[in-house]
């Protein structure tokens, strides 16, 4: 008899340890773990408080074209030029449609404005996969003569501010210490597909999806992109990447013009860097191929001239053609493998590095800034916008090859 | 007399050079404010054009119609008005703003009749 009760005793508490229907955890197939969906929370920093202000309200109409599965939230935060304060537009599942709320101007350029807006968001939607769209003007790298301005991925007019790449590097240090990893990051943006960029970033995310040059002014297919992750939930980060990348093919492929788009593991950042170290190591015994390569018109345009950057790919396909080694190859072959989109008869490859025509150029010296060496940041005014500027991408040795290259 | 006759043959034909410069023996080239330029934009379309003015990146004044060509169009202005160029116009949106340029480019027009300008090359006024 006693082992009769206590073998009952043994399936109760069986029983009520499995937690069915429990407060403290969810049977849900929608949920992985308890609070957490599966499934994509996008989050779009729609900075329009420039001249791009007219453009929000289009891609916005795309965005708001979609209806979504409960697997997949969108959040907006938008800011345009000339009306007092923002707008957060939030996806309501019982009505298919956002819900608009309205914000205090924010300073788009602000770090901490990304920060709040992406921690708010990240916490109260809890989903398994988080993408962060950029959306505005796009500089990639550069720097400046004298420290008021540097490289920036958003631009806020009615705050004279910039998101400088190093303080979208902080904000995205800030989320990651408070535990928010972010699984895509993309740039609806000129210009960021640029190494310095992608490096920038590579620790904060798993994929990174850029152009290396202009953006045409109708920017990302945002009706193909949210309706084709929406319908398929389950794409990891890679998978969504190229999805952005087919609605770019999609939108542009029959327009004129030079177009990129490309979609970038973070791990093949690390990856193509490492190339890029053994690549440059043949600089002292080749120069004169290397300097052919680099005055070839085919691995720059006006886009990637103005900020002193070449076509990565481009140019070491052009010190192919003069040196055959397998470190040069390797990177060829490296960035061929990535899933893209370029216009067609277009020389570009997809990702730019900085590698100005000549040593001269304002930018110049604060390539160099190292974290062991930072400088102080100063604007016009006299204000501090960084005491410790560096630039990530001189833990590479890109910066001593263009010391070497410009010192012959 | 013969002088007298000739003087203003001469004063119309220095005017025509100070308008429109030969530039290199075989380029020529009008040099145009902005506000004319948008004001006879439509008789101006496919021409080229010289002219200074200064770089305002993406700062834009009110007013400045976009083309909505790129996502980079930049924009620069003078005395007469404001008008923008086709992407960055070779420099950089940042970095050069404010500064005083000059440039040559191509009028042109949008769909919708916006005036803008298509830089073939730009140099820093020093």
């Amino acid at each position: 008899m006693k082992k009769l009760f206590s073998f009952c005793l043994l399936i109760v508490f069986l029983l009520a340890s499995c937690g069915g229907g429990g407060s403290g955890g969810s049977s849900s197939e929608s949920e992985n773990h308890v609070g957490v969906k599966n499934g994509w929370l996008v989050l779009i920093y729609m900075d329009g408080d420039n001249s791009l202000s007219g453009a929000t309200a289009e891609d916005l109409r795309e965005i708001e074209s979609v209806k979504y599965s409960p697997q997949v939230k969108v959040v907006v935060l938008r800011d345009t030029f000339g009306n007092e304060g923002g707008t957060i537009y939030d996806y309501n599942y019982e009505n298919s449609s956002f819900d608009e709320f309205s914000v205090p101007e924010p300073n788009m350029g602000e770090p901490s404005t990304l920060v709040n807006f992406v921690e708010k968001y990240a916490r109260k939607y809890p989903y398994s996969n988080v993408a962060l769209i950029m959306w505005n003007h796009g500089d990639a790298w550069r720097g400046v003569s004298h420290p008021d301005k540097f490289r920036a991925a958003a631009e806020d007019v009615t705050d004279d501010d910039y998101l400088y790449m190093h303080e979208l590097k902080e904000a995205l240090q800030k989320l990651s210490d408070d535990g928010i990893r972010i699984n895509l990051i993309g740039f609806d943006e000129c210009l960021m597909g640029n190494l310095e960029v992608f490096y920038d970033i590579k620790d904060y995310t798993d994929v990174v999806v850029a152009s290396e040059v202009s953006e045409p002014y109708e920017g990302w297919n945002y009706s193909y992109v949210m309706k084709e992750v929406s319908n398929n939930p389950s794409l990891d980060a890679y998978a969504f990447g190229k999805v952005i990348v087919d609605a770019y093919r999609k939108a542009y492929a029959s327009e004129p013009g030079n177009y990129t788009m490309i979609a970038v593991k973070s791990s093949d950042v690390n990856v193509l860097v490492r190339d890029i170290n053994q690549f440059i190591s043949l600089l002292d015994s080749n120069y004169g191929c290397f300097y052919s390569a680099r005055q070839n018109p085919s691995v720059t345009n006006d886009d990637l001239e103005s900020l002193g950057t070449i076509d990565l790919g481009n140019f070491a396909y052009r010190v192919s053609e003069c040196l055959s080694n397998s470190y040069v190859s390797d990177i060829v072959d490296r960035i061929n493998s990535f899933y893209k989109y370029i216009s067609p008869n277009s020389n570009l490859t997809g990702i730019s590095i900085f590698f100005p025509s000549s040593n001269k150029v304002n930018d110049f010296d604060y390539y160099f800034a190292d974290a062991a060496h930072p400088i102080t940041l100063v604007d016009d005014s006299g204000e501090v916008l960084d005491e410790n500027y560096y630039n990530p991408f001189t833990e590479t040795e890109w910066d001593e090859f263009l010391e070497r290259y410009f010192s012959h | 007399m013969k002088k007298f006759v000739f003087l203003p043959f001469l004063a119309i034909f220095s005017f025509s050079c100070v308008a429109t410069p030969t530039i290199n023996g075989s380029v020529n080239l009008r040099y145009e404010q902005i506000g004319d330029i948008i004001k006879h934009c439509s008789e101006l379309e496919g021409e080229r054009v010289a002219v200074r003015a200064v770089y305002e990146g993406w700062h834009c004044m009110e007013g400045c119609v976009p083309p909505g060509i790129t996502r980079c169009d930049a924009c620069v202005k003078d005395s007469s008005g404001c008008i923008y160029l086709k992407g960055t116009g070779g420099l950089d949106p940042v970095m050069d703003r404010g500064k005083e340029v000059f440039f040559r480019a191509v009028v042109k027009k949008t769909p919708k009749g916006v005036c803008y300008l298509e830089v073939q090359s730009v140099d820093e006024v020093r």
